[in-house]
């Protein structure tokens, strides 16, 4: 077996439930959560040569399902996602949901891929603004619209769940990823 | 704080990580380690593919261009490699004579595409692959990587303008030998609309046993050819080779690219080449061929597809 399938095949063995369960995050659906992990482990190994530290194949993965949802990842023609435009409609109805959790879910995964993706990425991995457009390749400023924007629909349509704006746009902590050229990263 | 958010993001994480534990992760690993094998360069790793080593021979009577495939396999079968490959062309794509007929450009060609699904009948219209830019060999290669690095991807299918028609003359020859385990096709590409059309490099060939079943299984790829089931990835997605070579040249009106592909595998194999070899399977073939826009510098993966319409196999004694 050749270093980059060997690296592939220990990532999924014991990284895969972490690597699915963010895929999941980010889309709200079984089936499409395993459409964006594969395409992500692709995007992720095509131009690997070698081996590479589970640590540094996991963010590499991790980062290629940020930037294929961003991207609009391609299977989407084969398994219509919801619409995104459901955005825009006017949740009367959110007080059904069972529980909070489920109606902020939802909330989320209404949002177009771009504000979904900033917004789990500061709240789910607790990056700032500033990491986040490193991260994607976006200005800052871009991130923090997408962010504004993101927590302007969830208010208009849901509610605003508490989140605190100072915190959306100004919390969360550094990070610094380096790239490298054969993917792997530091 | 939004303490609410945050755990239902990490509970949502935590179902989703807990249901995947649950399931076989070889059901993840067999998909993508396909897949990324499909997309890899191989130019350095020939000797991967194996048993089902596969030759890819194009060649152009070109001064400009360079041998277009790649000695991929331990030996050249059936004399069809790069010193057997025809060399000749009708008319010859030579940039001066072409000068003066005007050039087809990418944004012409693609002006008033539409979306082209699997299954749609071919009555005339230019089948055209659209690839992403990010995944031509030509941003991505590694200069490290020895010998020319070429992808396998996944393009968006298209109908395109009639006036980059591209057509297999009816000298294409397709032959298949059994003792050797090879599939070969001598063809020519004649350029039948009314500009002129750059193009990049690479002439490649698919062989599908069966074009109209979606699956990526079974699929081996060395230089510029591909053995699959299908190359359908959906309805609306085709895989197109892409190499990292940028050299360049321009067919003209009227004028013909010839050259040949050869396949090479063993009937034994169990692959859709090897079903091919063995006659248990009858196959299409597609040529494609990259458009390079008028401006060099531009990379964007557009490839003309061409195909006979026919299917090949193995003569049968009647039942």
């Amino acid at each position: 077996m050749s270093e980059w399938a060997a690296t592939l095949d220990a990532l999924v063995r014991e990284r895969g439930g972490a690597l699915y369960g963010y895929a999941y995050v980010l889309t709200g659906d079984s089936h499409a959560a395993d459409d964006l992990l594969q395409d992500a482990l692709v995007r992720a190994f095509r131009r690997s040569r070698g081996s590479m530290p589970l640590d540094a194949a996991h963010a590499y993965v991790k980062r290629a399902m940020q930037t294929a949802l961003i991207d609009g990842h391609r299977r989407a023609s084969v398994r219509p996602r919801s619409d995104h435009r459901e955005a825009d409609r006017v949740e009367e109805d959110w007080t059904r949901a069972q529980d909070t959790r489920d109606a902020l879910l939802e909330a989320v995964q209404s949002l177009p891929p771009r504000e979904r993706t900033c917004l789990i990425m500061r709240y789910f991995d607790g990056l700032n603004a500033a990491s986040i457009a490193r991260e994607l390749g976006l200005a800052p400023g871009t991130v923090r619209r997408y962010l504004a924007d993101a927590v302007g629909t969830l208010s208009r349509t849901y509610q605003d769940f508490g989140i605190d704006r100072s915190d959306l746009l100004d919390g969360g902590h550094d990070t610094t990823v380096v790239v490298h050229t054969d993917g792997e990263r530091s | 704080m939004s303490a609410d958010l945050i755990e239902a993001l990490r509970h949502a994480q935590h179902a989703g990580s807990v249901a995947f534990e649950l399931r076989d992760p070889e059901d993840a690993i067999r998909p993508a380690r396909r897949r990324v094998r499909r997309h890899k360069a191989v130019v350095g790793g020939a000797t991967a593919v194996g048993a089902v080593a596969v030759v890819g021979a194009a060649a152009w009577g070109v001064g400009q261009l360079p041998y277009a495939g790649t000695t991929m396999a331990d030996e050249p079968p059936m004399g069809g490699g790069p010193a057997d490959a025809p060399d000749a062309t009708a008319g010859g794509p030579d940039a001066e004579d072409v000068a003066v007929a005007e050039r087809m450009t990418l944004d012409a060609l693609l002006a008033q595409a539409v979306a082209r699904e699997q299954g749609d009948p071919d009555d005339g219209r230019t089948a055209v692959l659209e690839c992403k830019p990010e995944d031509d060999p030509v941003i991505g290669h590694d200069p490290s990587v020895p010998g020319r690095a070429y992808s396998l991807v996944e393009c968006g299918t298209l109908w395109a303008s009639p006036d980059a028609h591209l057509t297999m003359g009816d000298d294409t020859a397709v032959s298949l030998d059994v003792v050797e385990g090879t599939v070969t096709i001598r063809y020519t590409i004649t350029n039948d609309g009314t500009l002129a059309i750059p193009y990049r490099e690479a002439v490649y060939g698919v062989l599908e046993t069966d074009s109209d079943l979606r699956t990526d299984d079974s699929g081996y790829m060395s230089g510029l050819t591909l053995s699959e089931t299908s190359a359908w990835a959906d309805a609306t997605t085709r895989v197109a080779v892409l190499t990292s070579d940028v050299e360049s040249a321009v067919l003209g009106p009227g004028e013909s690219i010839t050259g040949t592909l050869v396949w090479s595998g063993d009937a034994a194999d169990g692959t859709a080449l090897g079903r091919i070899l063995g006659g248990g399977a009858d196959f299409s073939f597609t040529l494609g061929v990259r458009v390079q826009d008028q401006d060099p510098t531009v990379i964007r993966p557009v490839i003309i597809e061409v195909s006979t319409g026919f299917e090949y196999g193995l003569e049968r004694e009647p039942s």
